[in-house]
C-alpha cells in the first residue's frame, strides 16, 4: 500500500477510535459522577490503570495473537485496544470539564420540546460544547500517531512507514516530504485542538449530582477496560516471569538500563512540571511539539542536534532529555490546570500561615506528587524517543526490552518486563511514603 | 504585589497634604513597588534560567569528559549475544566501550545509514555488523579504514575485503525453517517458482538485514525483472511478510505458517524452545547456499584507532569465533578451527557454509535491489 493509502486508513482509524473512546469515556464518566466514597476511589484507580500500562507490555502480551491473526482481525484488535487505552482520557475530560448543559437541563429540554429524536440528539451535541470535540481531537492525534503497538504487531501505519524511511537512509526532509500528507492532517487537527482549547471557557464541575448506589454498569465497563489493557498483559507476564525471576537477582545490564531510565525520567518530570508553571501565555505553542507524537518529535530533535552548530551536544543526554521534556509538556500543562482548578485556596493560605506540613501535604502536596508521578511514569515508559536519541553507551530499559520482545516470548524476558514495570511503581510508592512521613512528623 | 513600609508615607509633610495629593503619591509608590516587584521577579526568573542553562552545560561538559576515552562501537549484532563478547573484551583489555545497538525492527540498516549521516564527523570507532553487504557499501563510500591485523590472515578470502576494509567472522546461514511434520526437500528452489500454498509461507520485510542480503543474492542470480515479478506475486497471493526473522520463526513455531525464510540462529532459538521445527539451507538456483558473516570494520578517522584495532583483532580471534559457536546462536566459525571443539549442529552448518556465494559479489546487486525496494515500500 502506498503511504497515502495507509495514511487515509489511519485517518479513518483515528476517527473511529476517537468516536469509540468518547462514547465509552462519556458512559464511564456519567456513571462515575454518581459514585462516591470507596467505590469512587476504586473506580479512579481502575480508570487510570490503562493509562499507566506501557504500550510495550500490551503489545508483547498480544504478540502471539497478532502473529496468527488475519489482517482484518489484527486491525479490529488494534482498534479495540486503542479505544480501551484512550477511553480513560475522554472520561477524565468529561469529569473535569463537564458540558455546560446539565442532565437536568437536558431532561427539561426533552420535556419542553416535541422535536424528533434526531433533532434532540443534535441539540444535545451542540449543548455539550466544544470539549468533546477538543478531547476527540486529542484522542485522534494519539491514535493517529501511535507507533509502538503498530511496530510490534507488524501493522501498516504511516508512523511505521516513516520510521522505515528514515532508517532506510532518507534524509529527514525527504522522509517528512514523503509523510507530508499525514503530517499535514496531524497539524490541522492539532491547530484546531489548540485553537479550541484556547477559546474554551470551562464550566464548573458538577457538585449537586445525586449519588446513586448502583455501580454495576460502571465496574463492568471499567473491568473490561482494565482486563484487556492491563490485567491480561500483566497476567501473561507473571506466570512465565516466575520461572525467569532468578536471573534478575544477578546484577547486570538490566539494572544498569533500569537506572538510566529512572535517571532520565526523574530529570524530565520536574523540568516539565516547572516549565508548565511558567509558560501560561505560550502554553498553546509550547505544548504543540509534544502533540506531534514521539516519532516525529524525536526525528526533528535528532536532525537539529546533528547540525554543525549543535554537534558538540549530539552525543550527550541532552537531546533525549529535551525530547522527553517536550513530550511531557502537554500532560504537564493539563495536570497543572487540573491541580490548580481543584486547589482549596483559602484552606491552603491558612495552612501556609500555620506552617503545618501535614495540612500542606494533604491540601497540595499529594496532588502535586500524584502529578509528578504521572509525568515520571510517562517519561520512564517511553520507547520511541529513547531508541532514537539515547547517547552511545546508554540503553534505556524499554529500548532493550522492545528489542528482545521481537525475539518472541520467553521466561527471562517476561521477568525483565515485569521487573521493569513494577520497579518504578515501587520507587514512586517509596518516595510518596517518605514524603508523607516527613509531612506527618511536624503534625500539630 | 507586596506593600513594604515606606517611611516617607508617615512624614508630617505628607500627613498634612490634601487627600488627592496623598492618594496620588500613594499610587506612585505602589506603582513603583509593582515595577520593582516585577523587576525582581523577572531577575529571579532570569537567574533560575541562567542557573539551569549553566547546570545543563556543566553536565554536558562533564558527560563528554567522562566518556571521552570510550571506544565507541556501533553493533548491529543481537545484543544478547554481543554483550557477552564485548564485556569479555573490556575485561581483557581494560578499555571501556560505549556501545550503540540497533532496534530489532530495522537491524543493521539503521546503523549503516547513521554512519553515512555522521560521515563528516564520525562518532563510532568500530562497526560490528551482523551482515556483510551494508559494511561493503560503507567501504565503497570510503568510510572505512583498512586494517590487516592478527585476525585478518586467519579468515578465508571470500569472507573479507582484500585491503582489510572489512573482515567477516562467525557466520549464519539463510535457512528454510519448516514445521517438523513436513518432509525435507532435496530441492526447494524459490524463486522464481512460487509454492502452491503460499499463504503458509513467511518471510521478513526485505528492506533490512539478512533478508535484504537474500534478496540481493536472488537479484544477482535471477535478474531484476523475475525477482520483482516474484515478489509482487508473493504479496498478491497472500505470502506473509513479517517484521523480522524472529517473527518468521515464531510464525512457524506456533503453527501459523509451515515454512519460512529465516537465519540459522533464529531456527536454533525455536529448537531450544522445543518447538516442532526443522531446517534446511536456503539454496539459490545455482545450488549455492548463503552464509552471511558478521563483519567488523574500523571507521575512517576513528578517534581511538589503537583501541579500535585491538577490538578488531579480538573479534576476529579463534576464541571469539569459538565462543559464538558455542553460544545459543551457534554461529559458524569461518577461520580454521578443530571440528572437535565445535557443537555437533555447527559442524553440519560449517559444511553448508563452505558452499556459499562470496559476499563481495553481491554488493552491486544489493545497491540496485535496495533502490527498488525503497521505491516499492517507501512511496
Amino acid at each position: 500500500m502506498s503511504l497515502l493509502t495507509v495514511s487515509a486508513w489511519g485517518v479513518l482509524r483515528g476517527i473511529t477510535v476517537a468516536a469509540g473512546a468518547l462514547a465509552l469515556g462519556w458512559h464511564v464518566a456519567r456513571e462515575m459522577s454518581a459514585t462516591q466514597g470507596r467505590a469512587r476511589t476504586i473506580a479512579w484507580g481502575l480508570l487510570l490503570a490503562p493509562l499507566c500500562t506501557p504500550a510495550l507490555l500490551v503489545s508483547y502480551a498480544y504478540s502471539p495473537w497478532a502473529l496468527a491473526a488475519p489482517p482484518l482481525g489484527k486491525e479490529l484488535g488494534y482498534f479495540i485496544i486503542l479505544v480501551l487505552r484512550l477511553a480513560p482520557l475522554a472520561a477524565i475530560a468529561q469529569l473535569f470539564f463537564p458540558a455546560p448543559l446539565s442532565r437536568e437541563g437536558s431532561f427539561c429540554h426533552k420535556l419542553a420540546t416535541t422535536d424528533r429524536r434526531w433533532r434532540r440528539a443534535a441539540f444535545v451535541i451542540r449543548a455539550a460544547g466544544p470539549i468533546p470535540w477538543i478531547v476527540g481531537g486529542l484522542i485522534f492525534l494519539l491514535a493517529f500517531a501511535e507507533f509502538e503497538l503498530a511496530s510490534l504487531w507488524s501493522l501498516q501505519t504511516w508512523t511505521v512507514a516513516l520510521f522505515d524511511a528514515h532508517t532506510g537512509g532518507l534524509a529527514l526532509h525527504e522522509s517528512l516530504r514523503l509523510a507530508a500528507a499525514p503530517l499535514a492532517c496531524q497539524g490541522a487537527v492539532l491547530a484546531a485542538v489548540l485553537f479550541g482549547a484556547g477559546t474554551q471557557r470551562v464550566a464548573e464541575p458538577l457538585t449537586n449530582a445525586r449519588p446513586r448506589r448502583r455501580t454495576t454498569a460502571l465496574f463492568i465497563s471499567l473491568g473490561l477496560m482494565v482486563a484487556a489493557t492491563s490485567a491480561y498483559p500483566l497476567a501473561r507476564l507473571i506466570v512465565p516471569a516466575a520461572a525467569g525471576f532468578s536471573s534478575l537477582l544477578i546484577p547486570g545490564v538490566f539494572w544498569q538500563d533500569f537506572a538510566v531510565s529512572v535517571g532520565f525520567a526523574a530529570l524530565a518530570a520536574p523540568i516539565a512540571w516547572a516549565v508548565a508553571a511558567r509558560q501560561r501565555r505560550w502554553i498553546l505553542f509550547s505544548t504543540a511539539p509534544g502533540l506531534l507524537g514521539a516519532l516525529v518529535l524525536s526525528l526533528l530533535v535528532l536532525t537539529v542536534f546533528q547540525h554543525r552548530l549543535l554537534r558538540a551536544l549530539y552525543d550527550t543526554p541532552l537531546p533525549l532529555l529535551l525530547a522527553l521534556v517536550l513530550l511531557l509538556l502537554p500532560l504537564a500543562s493539563l495536570l497543572r490546570y487540573l491541580v490548580a482548578s481543584r486547589r482549596p485556596s483559602e484552606a491552603l493560605h491558612l495552612a501556609r500561615m500555620l506552617g503545618n506540613r501535614r495540612l500542606l501535604w494533604q491540601l497540595e502536596g499529594q496532588r502535586q506528587m500524584a502529578a509528578l508521578s504521572a509525568l515520571f511514569g510517562w517519561a520512564y515508559f517511553d520507547f520511541t524517543a529513547s531508541s532514537i536519541l539515547a547517547p552511545v553507551g546508554v540503553t534505556p530499559v524499554f529500548v532493550r526490552l522492545h528489542n528482545l520482545a521481537h525475539y518472541g516470548q520467553n521466561a527471562v524476558l517476561s521477568a525483565m518486563l515485569l521487573g521493569a514495570f513494577v520497579a518504578p511503581l515501587l520507587a514512586v510508592a517509596l518516595t510518596v511514603g517518605a514524603a508523607r512521613l516527613y509531612a506527618r512528623r511536624d503534625a500539630r | 504585589m507586596r506593600l513594604r513600609r515606606v517611611p516617607f508615607l508617615s512624614s508630617p509633610l505628607l500627613s498634612s497634604a490634601p487627600f488627592a495629593v496623598k492618594s496620588c503619591v500613594f499610587n506612585c509608590i505602589v506603582s513603583a513597588q509593582d515595577v520593582s516587584d516585577s523587576r525582581v521577579s523577572s531577575i529571579r526568573q532570569l537567574l533560575i534560567v541562567a542557573i539551569g542553562v549553566a547546570t545543563a552545560l556543566a553536565l554536558v561538559a562533564g558527560w563528554r569528559a567522562w566518556r571521552r576515552d570510550d571506544l565507541v562501537v556501533y553493533c548491529a549484532h543481537d545484543a544478547i549475544f554481543a554483550e557477552e563478547i564485548l564485556r569479555a573484551f573490556e575485561k581483557q583489555s581494560g578499555l571501556r566501550l560505549g556501545v550503540r545497538y540497533d532496534t530489532e525492527a530495522t537491524k543493521s540498516l539503521g546503523l549503516v545509514e547513521l554512519l553515512v549521516r555522521e560521515a563528516s564527523e564520525p562518532r563510532a570507532d568500530v562497526f560490528w555488523n551482523n551482515e556483510a553487504l551494508g559494511t561493503i557499501d560503507l567501504a565503497r563510500r570510503g568510510l572505512l579504514e583498512p586494517y590487516q591485523g592478527a585476525g585478518f590472515a586467519r579468515i578465508p578470502g571470500k569472507f573479507k575485503d582484500e585491503r582489510g576494509s572489512w573482515v567477516g567472522f562467525a557466520g549464519r546461514l539463510r535457512v528454510i525453517i519448516r514445521a517438523a511434520r513436513h518432509p525435507a526437500a532435496a530441492e526447494r528452489a524459490l524463486p522464481p517458482a512460487l509454492p502452491a500454498e503460499i499463504s503458509r509461507w513467511a518471510i521478513a520485510k526485505p528492506l533490512y538485514g539478512t533478508t535484504l542480503t537474500h534478496y540481493a543474492a536472488w537479484w544477482r542470480e535471477l535478474g531484476c525483472d523475475p525477482l520483482i515479478a516474484w515478489h509482487r506475486e508473493w504479496r498478491a497471493r497472500g505470502g506473509r511478510e513479517l517484521n523480522g526473522n524472529a517473527a518468521v520463526k515464531d510464525a512457524v513455531a506456533q503453527g501459523v505458517c509451515d515454512f519460512g525464510f529465516t537465519d540459522s540462529d533464529d531456527f536454533f532459538a525455536a529448537h531450544d524452545d522445543h518447538a516442532a521445527v526443522a531446517m534446511e539451507p536456503a539454496r539459490l538456483a545455482s545450488g549455492r547456499t548463503i552464509c552471511i558473516p558478521n563483519t567488523v570494520a574500523i571507521t575512517r578517522a576513528a578517534r581511538h584507532g589503537a583501541a579500535a584495532r585491538q577490538l578488531v583483532d579480538f573479534l576476529l580471534s579463534a576464541e571469539t569465533e569459538l565462543a559464538l559457536a558455542r553460544s545459543k546462536s551457534r554461529q559458524i566459525p569461518l577461520g580454521p578451527m578443530s571440528e572437535n571443539d565445535l557443537p555437533v549442529e555447527v559442524r553440519e552448518l560449517r559444511a553448508w557454509a563452505a558452499e556459499s556465494a562470496p559476499m563481495a559479489e553481491l554488493a552491486e546487486a544489493r545497491t540496485e535491489c535496495l533502490a527498488w525496494l525503497k521505491s516499492e515500500y517507501l512511496r
